[in-house]
């Protein structure tokens, strides 16, 4: 019984599967019930929720987010309105799940492009080094420096109004994010003793820079990607609140809190807290699965919470 | 081919560090004929693992380096970028002392060939897969473990699959930097095993660069004796061990343990500071021998008998 089951064990590592992502996958599996892996899947499953939710949001939303209706405004939840109209006469519900899709949009626009720029210039000044680096890290660092609201505030006040213009506001912020982490680590992969081995059997740097470096460095990128994209949320948010983000009437989740607010003293409270509400589901939701994935994947963060 | 395959000429290395230069190597002279093993023994610190990674030209930016290295009448430092990086691998190959740490832990045995080949032949991916997997078999790993990732392997294993790696090329010279010290006995004397082969089967030049003088009775041909950046003594092995010239290097021979060794010999001491080193002939601080002469004037590299060169004025005194 006993050498059965401890055949099964060193079994075990047979059955796995041999690609690096499917070994990931069977550690988050495994890992399901830590921590760390409760985090992953509850960000999981709140992720994509929103993914789909901005993406059936036509579908699901039982009205048009901008259409006005006749009775009076200010409803509290009905069944009708399941979360009450707006002092307008907009059913918050509609406008709720068509938010979800602006959000996404402009998180999407803003993290992806600001790890395009970040990562390849980060490998590029941690690998070449010398002033170009110094240079580098000091634009990168003043950028850094400014709170991010206000500078993505400024961007945009340039820009102008629009999905795009705000995700390049929000780029802005974080290519210094992508740019520390990724110049910081390849620096660290650089002076590797597997990278000289690779030079002195004749590698050139293109390869030297891609499968020895770009590889290690690219394991810390989901994690910056997810608590920047969470981050970007509420960017995108505060820009909208301020009256810089999304034109009226449309559907966002900060413009609606803005315009909510006024009326919060007058007792609707519905007007506001469901916006918000969406606003820290999605971020905790993004936070956690980034966290986790990290706390899994890192061998290291895994031992200790072990 | 009567002359060497390598001759390093004159060959001064300065590493720029924040205190000021240190001077690594201090004009080296020396040949590698072909099929020849030419052991490079010394200290920690005095230059050895330098003088490989100059020959390949992997020294970190901003060292100075002057001096001609000469591979098969090629100036090597005179090479472009592209040119000198199609000799390494190709011509000379490299093995490290630390096979723990020197393969990429992110790609699989055969992704490790596969880039090497590829990256010095024009060649499609399953001929350098298949020539992996020869090079592999005849380091006695198991073709089937190809595809296994480093960690998978055990230090001794993954010496033999740098050594793989360094001979799937077939270069003509192959420097291996202490390559056993982090392995255990049993393992070093496999890979010595592997050495002997190489010598016979493969017509390879060998410079191996150890501290253990044991490896170097056993493996090698020739002798090359390196003090604090400079060559002290170079001869046959024969030579050196049973005529030791310089002071230094008969220190060193005196501390090998033997199984009669009742008290351990070592040579009082510690090596020089390379930013400012000692005056005259480098080693006079630990000489028991050291004369005033010594203080002031650097002795030159002299032939004392033939084909045994040392650097001492008073070489002709131990004859």
């Amino acid at each position: 019984m006993t050498e059965a089951a401890a055949q099964q064990q060193t079994e075990q590592p047979l059955e796995r599967s041999s690609s690096s992502v499917g070994r990931l996958l069977d550690l988050l599996i495994q890992q399901r019930r830590s921590l760390a892996g409760a985090m992953f899947w509850i960000g999981v499953v709140v992720f994509f929720s929103f993914i789909f939710i901005g993406l059936a949001a036509p579908l699901i939303a039982p009205y048009n987010p901008q259409s006005i209706f006749l009775t009076p405004p200010s409803q509290p939840p009905t069944l009708q309105h399941l979360m009450g109209t707006d002092d307008l006469g907009r059913d918050i519900f509609s406008r709720v799940l068509w938010g979800t899709r602006s959000s996404l949009e402009i998180v999407a626009i803003g993290s992806v492009l600001a790890l395009i720029v970040g990562f390849p210039v980060g490998l590029f000044s941690g690998y070449v080094g010398g002033w170009i680096d110094r240079g580098l890290v000091l634009v990168m660092d003043s950028v850094y420096a400014f709170p991010g609201l206000l500078l993505a505030a400024i961007v945009a006040l340039f820009l102008g109004k629009g999905v795009f213009n705000i995700g390049i506001a929000i780029t802005v912020i974080y290519v210094p994010t992508y740019f520390r982490v990724t110049r910081n680590h390849t620096i660290s992969v650089r002076e590797e003793t597997f990278v000289e081995a690779a030079r002195a059997l004749g590698a050139n740097s293109m390869t030297i820079l891609w499968s020895y470096i770009a590889y290690q460095v690219l394991i810390s990128i989901p994690v910056v990607f997810s608590l920047s994209a969470a981050d970007a949320i509420l960017t995108a948010a505060g820009l909208s609140f301020l009256g810089l983000g999304l034109e009226r009437p449309a559907p966002d989740w900060g413009l609606d809190l803005s315009d909510a607010q006024k009326f919060l003293s007058s007792g609707a409270w519905w007007s506001s807290v469901f916006p918000g509400v969406m606003i820290i589901i999605f971020t905790v939701g993004i936070a956690f699965l980034g966290e986790g994935l990290s706390d899994i994947a890192n061998p290291l963060l895994r031992k200790e919470r072990a | 081919m009567t002359g060497p395959l390598l001759r390093v000429q004159d060959l001064y290395v300065h590493y720029s560090t924040r205190r000021g230069y240190v001077r690594a190597l201090e004009g080296i002279t020396l040949d590698v004929y072909p099929s020849e093993t030419l052991g490079i023994v010394g200290e920690t610190g005095c230059g050895k693992s330098t003088l490989g990674k100059a020959i390949l030209g992997i020294l970190p930016p901003r060292t100075r380096v002057s001096g001609q290295i000469l591979l098969a009448g090629v100036e090597l430092t005179k090479l472009r970028r592209e040119e000198y990086r199609m000799i390494r691998g190709k011509d000379i190959a490299l093995i490290f002392q630390d096979p723990m740490t020197r393969l990429n832990p992110l790609m699989t045995i055969e992704d490790h060939f596969i880039e090497e080949i590829q990256s010095h032949e024009n060649v499609s991916k399953n001929m350098a897969r298949e020539r992996a997997r020869e090079a592999l078999v005849s380091m006695g790993i198991h073709e089937s473990r190809i595809k296994n990732y480093p960690h998978e392997f055990s230090g001794g294993m993954r010496q033999r699959i740098m050594i793989a790696m360094a001979l799937v090329l077939k270069p003509s010279l192959l420097i291996a930097d202490e390559p056993t010290t982090s392995l255990d006995v049993i393992v070093e004397s496999q890979i010595l095993e592997v050495f002997h082969d190489l010598k016979r089967g493969y017509k390879m030049s060998l410079l191996l660069i150890t501290h253990n003088m044991g490896t170097v009775a056993e493996v090698c041909d020739r002798v090359a004796v390196l003090y604090a950046g400079r060559l002290v003594e170079i001869g046959s092995v024969k030579q050196v061990f049973h005529k030791p010239l310089h002071p230094y290097t008969q220190g060193l021979l005196a501390s090998i343990i033997h199984l009669e060794t009742k008290e351990l010999h070592s040579i009082e001491g510690s090596p020089p500071d390379l930013i400012s080193p000692p005056e005259g002939c480098h080693f006079h601080p630990r000489c028991q021998f050291a004369q005033p002469i010594c203080v002031e004037k650097d002795p030159p590299l002299e032939e004392f008998e033939p084909g045994h060169f040392a650097a001492c004025h008073f070489g002709d005194k131990f004859l």
